[in-house]
């Protein structure tokens, strides 16, 4: 039986994806902070969950060794993330390192260890939740942002890295998913049935990983922008002000 | 004749921003120079106990350290803020130490971000931020993924304050540059020689913070590249995967 590592498998995008990597018959192994979100899962899914939380260096100490001690990892996803929205300077300081560590650091620390740690099978994937944000732009989540880019550049390195061993590396681009996280951060909610539903943004990252694919956006419209925002920057940058930034 | 200026410059102890923390010097301007040393081995002119604010920008408090001495030294406007400091790791992914990985992300990416914060009263009306990127946040670099990464970072960071506008921002990229950052991260020092100069690098940092372009690239080759590196993404990683 083939092992899927989730962070963030509690809610949202994690949540769908431990669904539809269980459905192809793997075991999955959660990491979340929220510990009746992550009991839920666990019992609709039968998947075993580490309860830690990211943005520490103590709650990566408490992963790792669970993951170290576990079942060689055949899929690992680095999912979790969090974002923290509003102009730069009126965002705590604190927050913005938060969002850091969970989202850039933590990523990078896991990879670096479970590599060091042999757990990584051969022919196994490393997938990172990056965001349509790195060809799009995202004024009022600066940090939110420039984490999603880094951690798209260490998997590109990665991908290069780790291609000798026979593991292979994917990025994705999720545009907005209909999730508590895009809830929580957009400026209005009403068109919200527009949010691709998480299940589908799933399937595409499964089927990616199947496809062996590096980099994904998923949606026509999603990859209509990310085209638009890398060949053209200043026209994404003028609608992301318009329709975030301005709404503040 | 330009009107003196004050200038914060951070990695002022060694390679490029020592190189920079010159030329402003020539300049007339009022220097704070940050860095991790102590001011007692720092045999040069330039670092002062009214110039040197020592700080260790892989802390968390480093912000605090330097706003403490503007505030001892009654400076309360910057009109230059030049983030310099940086570090890196090369070797293989997996033997990178849990500490270094910490290390390139506080002080490439976290201490920015902390400044940033921290200067923006100082830097109202006419201060200019000026981020130092590297050229290799457009690569993929199998050997030195963190610190590519955290110029990535760096970039977007500074592409979207600027989209925001409450700060006049500006990013530069230099290429290889001779400075003992190579040694320091273990790379092979023999490569260093043919690079140019910290003075010459620096010169040109500095041209191009008197311009206005965005985004900066020092040297039309580097200029070349980093395009390529960003919009021929796959023929620049099939380059670098046989390499
Ligand atoms: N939704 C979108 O529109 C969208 C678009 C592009 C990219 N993304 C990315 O997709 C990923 C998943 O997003 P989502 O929309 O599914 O978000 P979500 O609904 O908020 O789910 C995120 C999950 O990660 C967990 N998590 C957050 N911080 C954690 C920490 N410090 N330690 C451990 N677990 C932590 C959350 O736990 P708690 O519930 O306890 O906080 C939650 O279970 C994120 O990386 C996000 O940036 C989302
Ligand atoms: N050299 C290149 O080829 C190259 C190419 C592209 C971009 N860059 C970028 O240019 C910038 C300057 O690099 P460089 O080549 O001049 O390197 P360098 O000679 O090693 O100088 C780096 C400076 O940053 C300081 N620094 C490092 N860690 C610090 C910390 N924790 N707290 C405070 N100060 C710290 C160093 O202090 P110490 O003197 O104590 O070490 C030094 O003053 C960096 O951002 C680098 O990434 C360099």
């Amino acid at each position: 039986m083939k092992h899927a590592v989730i962070t963030g498998a509690a809610h949202g995008i994690g949540k769908a994806l431990a669904h539809r990597f269980a459905q192809a018959g793997y075991a999955i192994t959660g990491v979340d902070m929220d510990t009746a979100g992550a009991a839920r899962v666990d019992r609709e899914l039968d998947a075993r969950f580490v309860i830690a939380d990211l943005r520490s260096d103590t709650g990566i100490a408490r992963v790792l060794p669970k993951l170290i001690q576990g079942k060689p990892i055949d899929v690992l996803i680095h999912n979790a993330g969090i974002n923290a929205v509003g102009r730069f300077s009126d965002i705590n300081i604190e927050t913005q390192e938060q969002v850091i560590a969970v989202n850039f650091y933590a990523p990078m620390r896991l990879t670096a260890a479970l590599l060091k740690a042999d757990r990584i099978a051969n022919g196994a994937s490393i997938v990172f939740i990056s965001s349509l944000s790195h060809y799009t732009s995202y004024p009022g989540a600066a940090t939110y942002a420039a984490t999603k880019s880094g951690l798209a550049s260490y998997a590109r390195s990665l991908s290069i890295a780790l291609a000798p061993q026979n593991i292979h590396v994917m990025t994705v681009f999720p545009g907005p998913t209909r999730t508590a996280h895009a809830r929580r951060h957009s400026p209005q909610n009403t068109r919200e049935e527009k949010r691709m539903p998480p299940e589908k943004l799933a399937h595409h990252i499964f089927r990616g990983v199947q496809k062996k694919k590096h980099l994904i956006v998923p949606g026509a419209t999603n990859r209509m922008f990310a085209l638009l925002g890398k060949w053209c920057p200043p026209l994404m940058e003028y609608a992301m002000r318009k329709v975030i930034l301005e709404k503040l | 004749m330009q009107s003196k200026k004050t200038v914060l410059i951070t990695g002022a102890t060694d390679g490029i921003g020592r190189a920079l923390a010159k030329i402003y010097r020539t300049r007339g301007d009022r220097l704070i120079l940050v860095g991790r040393r102590t001011l007692d081995t720092l045999n040069n002119p330039l670092y002062t106990k009214n110039t040197y604010c020592r700080a260790d920008l892989s802390q968390d408090k480093c912000a605090d350290r330097v706003c403490e001495f503007l505030n001892a030294q009654k400076i309360d406007a910057i009109d230059l803020a030049i983030q310099n400091a940086g570090t890196g790791y090369f070797g293989p992914i997996a033997e990178q130490s849990a500490e270094s990985i910490r290390e390139i992300t506080a002080v490439n990416l976290m201490a920015p971000l902390r400044l940033t914060h921290a200067l923006m009263p100082y830097l109202q009306a006419n201060g200019k931020l000026v981020l130092i990127g590297s050229i290799t946040h457009a690569f993929p670099c199998p050997d030195y993924a963190v610190y590519a990464a955290s110029k990535e970072a760096l970039n977007t960071l500074g592409r979207n304050l600027k989209i925001e506008n409450d700060i006049n921002v500006q990013i530069i990229h230099p290429g290889a540059t001779r400075t003992g950052l190579h040694r320091k991260i273990g790379m092979d020092n023999e490569k260093t020689k043919k690079f140019p100069s910290a003075e010459k690098v620096a010169q040109k940092i500095t041209q191009a913070i008197d311009g206005r372009r965005l985004v900066a690239t020092i040297g039309w080759q580097n200029a070349w590249a980093r395009f390529l590196g960003r919009y021929c993404e796959g023929i620049v990683n099939a380059m670098v995967r046989t390499t």
